[in-house]
């Protein structure tokens, strides 16, 4: 095992094949998309027949993943923060049942959203839904949590949060592994009623939820993962999460450190330990990524006065953004060096990679669109939302995944247009069939434009489950057959593509433009 | 011992690569490593940068604090700019000074080059023509590595059996014009040149 260099994902999933699951469901979504090519790519996932196919998306992810722990077998399911709100319903569901096999859902928050919409915290999301969280904080802890994880999964019969955070994600260190456990023999629940969630049980089963929590806080307390780690100078003690701990570590090196640090890795927070490092503290420092989760539980746990507690809240740390070793050196008042600062710095957009079909594909929505001021080009989430950005600068939106054609349904029921979503195969396949579902029964006036490049391109290729079946799909939801257009958007058909979109406009109801090209990286492996 | 080191370049230039044969050579050498990527968007042609950390003691954090970079290794010249403010008072920026791919930039290529020459020890090379030259013109990394290696403590053994092994799966030729094109950089940055085995 020597020279075994993990990625912070790759650890959890190699956390996960040791702790013997059998199963692991995902949709690609950066920062957590190598979690699941990990269990793709090891050795043992064919042998021991180990589920890692991608779902449709998250929901159906962790609801694969829920059905597979009913089983009695273990089930590890991954997402990206903003994943975790389209498998909200289950999510949240999932803790009312609890579990039978162990579930762990991974779950990688991307603060100062490297590649995503907003800074959403999951540790809140957990909080919500009243299951557990682990945040490691360097990839040996992301691989132990991980296998932890499912045995306190097992234990408390909840599932288990394992927060990541993008800088973690894709830290890279050597692991040291521990034992495989064997994986589980399906074994269905002793009391089936857990998974019942229809009133009556329901009422139980919440309650049974509610009076775990106490347990959930007496395991904090216990945890190995929550440790304090005392120094000399009690004028400020620290209190630090996830790698915030190991910026922590940097500032302040030497065995002890200069100030107390307690580290938080297991939630429900550790109230005790926190008022026992508060008791001998004047201030105390909140250190974590995403928002002031710790800090405004913290504050609520001590009394008002005393000590005055810091962190993102008071303006100490920045609100957004990830947390740097810098922002913390600062905030702890340690001297800054100069800094050399270039003359020139020029910004590098990205860009759609060379006769990328969607150059073409927003050439011609463009070009027909340029004749009506009011019309709109509802984007998604994938490659193609680069067109809002010059050189292409379309006029329209980018929100969430599926959200292209629905925004353009409501756009057009406001009377405004002409309106026209773009959206790619995979993202169609992920949220846009029940979008496309409610235009199609209204018969609503709207173009969906979908650029099928066959593959999911912008995190890494994975494979598109509607890949050759769009147009069967749509006529399927009920889209006219004679308005499914499909055409391939090359620079020599520009002028063809430009007439047949503009009659796509012209018609009253739902059209739909199917842009089939493959992504030029198309060869790459697809999985 | 400690050395922090920045990997900077753009999507498709391997600095991803770089960055794991320099962590790859350290553990060979039997040094702590840690190491954080950048990615995002960098599929679409945009900055990448990667994070090694390595030392003979413990490494707590993978990011490296700002003023404490010792060696920034820039596989394009602008994206070496965008680090230099990282740089420590004595440190080391070795770039190559052929741009990539600077469609749709104003780039006043001269002012490139004197903000490059404001780290406090720089060295620029035109790595891309080097790796040209060497055969292996998609080896612009490569070369740049072994520019690096007259800067790192790793012997340069560990270097070439990182490579190795990198390369094991794609066939003896890809690792021979691997391994020329670690050479010639290494060898352009005054390292002892040891005949290729």
């Amino acid at each position: 095992m020597s020279n075994l260099l993990l990625l912070g994902n790759e650890a959890v999933a190699q956390g996960a094949l040791d702790a013997g699951i059998s199963g692991a469901y995902a949709y690609p979504g950066t920062p957590s998309t190598e979690i699941m090519e990990h269990v793709q790519r090891s050795p043992e996932s064919v042998p021991r027949s180990i589920h890692s196919r991608w779902s449709a998306n998250e929901k159906t992810a962790l609801e694969a993943a829920l059905g597979m722990s009913y089983a009695g077998k273990r089930a590890l399911a991954c997402m990206k923060h903003v994943g975790l709100n389209v498998a909200a319903d289950i999510f949240m569901n999932a803790a009312v049942t609890g579990t039978n096999g162990g579930l762990v859902v991974a779950v990688a928050d991307d603060p100062s959203m490297h590649s995503s919409q907003n800074e959403q915290d999951s540790r809140i999301f957990s909080a919500f839904a009243q299951t557990l969280t682990l945040e490691p904080c360097d990839v040996q802890e992301a691989y132990d949590m991980t296998i932890a994880a499912f045995a306190l999964s097992e234990a408390l019969e909840i599932p288990v949060v394992l927060r990541l955070t993008t800088l973690l994600s894709h830290s890279r260190s050597v692991i040291v592994r521990q034992p495989e456990r064997e994986a589980n023999q399906a074994s269905l629940p002793e009391d089936a009623t857990h998974f019942m969630l229809i009133p009556l049980y329901a009422r139980k089963n919440w309650k049974r939820l509610i009076e775990k929590q106490e347990t959930f806080r007496e395991q904090s307390e216990m945890s190995a993962f929550n440790t304090l780690l005392d120094g000399p100078d009690h004028s400020v003690g620290i209190i630090a999460t996830g790698v915030a701990y190991s910026y922590a570590r940097d500032c302040l090196p030497g065995t002890p450190p200069a100030h107390p640090i307690l580290k938080i890795g297991q939630y429900p927070i550790p109230e005790k330990a926190i008022r026992e490092l508060a008791a001998s503290c004047e201030t105390l420092l909140v250190l974590e990524d995403g928002a002031p989760m710790v800090e405004e539980r913290v504050k609520g746990v001590l009394p008002a006065d005393r000590p005055v507690v810091k962190g993102r809240l008071d303006g100490t740390l920045p609100r957004c953004g990830e947390l740097t070793p810098d922002a913390i050196a600062c905030a702890l008042g340690q001297p800054t060096e100069p800094m050399i600062r270039p003359q020139t710095l020029p910004v590098r957009m990205p860009r759609l990679c060379k006769g990328c079909p969607h150059v073409e594909s927003l050439g011609f929505v463009q070009e027909a669109m340029a004749t009506f001021p009011d019309g709109r080009v509802f984007s998604d989430i994938g490659c193609y939302a680069l067109g809002l950005l010059p050189p292409i600068e379309l006029e329209g939106t980018c929100v969430n995944m599926g959200s292209s054609i629905t925004m353009a349904k409501g756009f057009r029921d406001a009377g405004l247009g002409p309106s026209v979503a773009v959206i790619g195969d995979s993202t169609f396949a992920h949220s846009g069939m029940t979008a496309l579902l409610d235009a199609v029964f209204e018969q609503t006036s709207i173009t969906v434009v979908i650029l099928d490049n066959g593959t999911v391109a912008m995190t890494g290729w994975q494979s598109s489950p509607v890949a050759g079946k769009i147009d069967r799909i749509c006529e399927g939801l009920g889209v006219d057959r004679g308005q499914i257009r499909t055409l391939v958007p090359l620079a020599c058909n520009h002028d063809s593509n430009v007439v047949q979109l503009r009659e796509a406009l012209a018609y009253e109801g739902v059209s739909v433009i199917i842009a089939q090209r493959e992504c030029v990286h198309g060869e790459g492996a697809k999985r | 011992m400690k050395k922090d080191v920045i990997v900077a370049g753009v999507g498709g230039q391997g600095v991803l690569s770089a960055c794991r044969l320099i962590a790859d050579a350290g553990l060979r050498q039997g040094l702590a490593v840690k190491t954080v990527e950048t990615r995002g968007m960098a599929q679409r042609g945009g900055p990448v940068c990667a994070h090694v950390r390595l030392s003979d003691s413990v490494v707590h954090s993978a990011v490296i604090p700002v003023g404490k970079v010792d060696l920034i290794l820039a596989i394009e010249p602008v994206e070496g700019l965008r680090y230099l403010h990282a740089l420590r008072h004595k440190g080391h920026l070795l770039a190559n000074v052929e741009p990539f791919d600077v469609l749709g930039e104003s780039l006043d290529r001269d002012q490139v080059m004197d903000d490059l020459r404001l780290a406090p020890h720089c060295t620029l090379l035109s790595a891309s023509s080097i790796a040209r030259e060497a055969g292996s013109p998609r080896s612009t990394n490569v070369v740049m590595l072994g520019a690096a290696a007259t800067q790192l403590p790793m012997d340069i053994c560990h270097f070439e059996e990182a490579l190795r092994a990198r390369f094991k799966a794609k066939g003896d030729a890809v690792t021979a014009s691997a391994l020329a094109a670690f050479h010639a950089g290494f060898g352009v940055c005054g390292g002892d040149e040891p005949p290729i085995p």
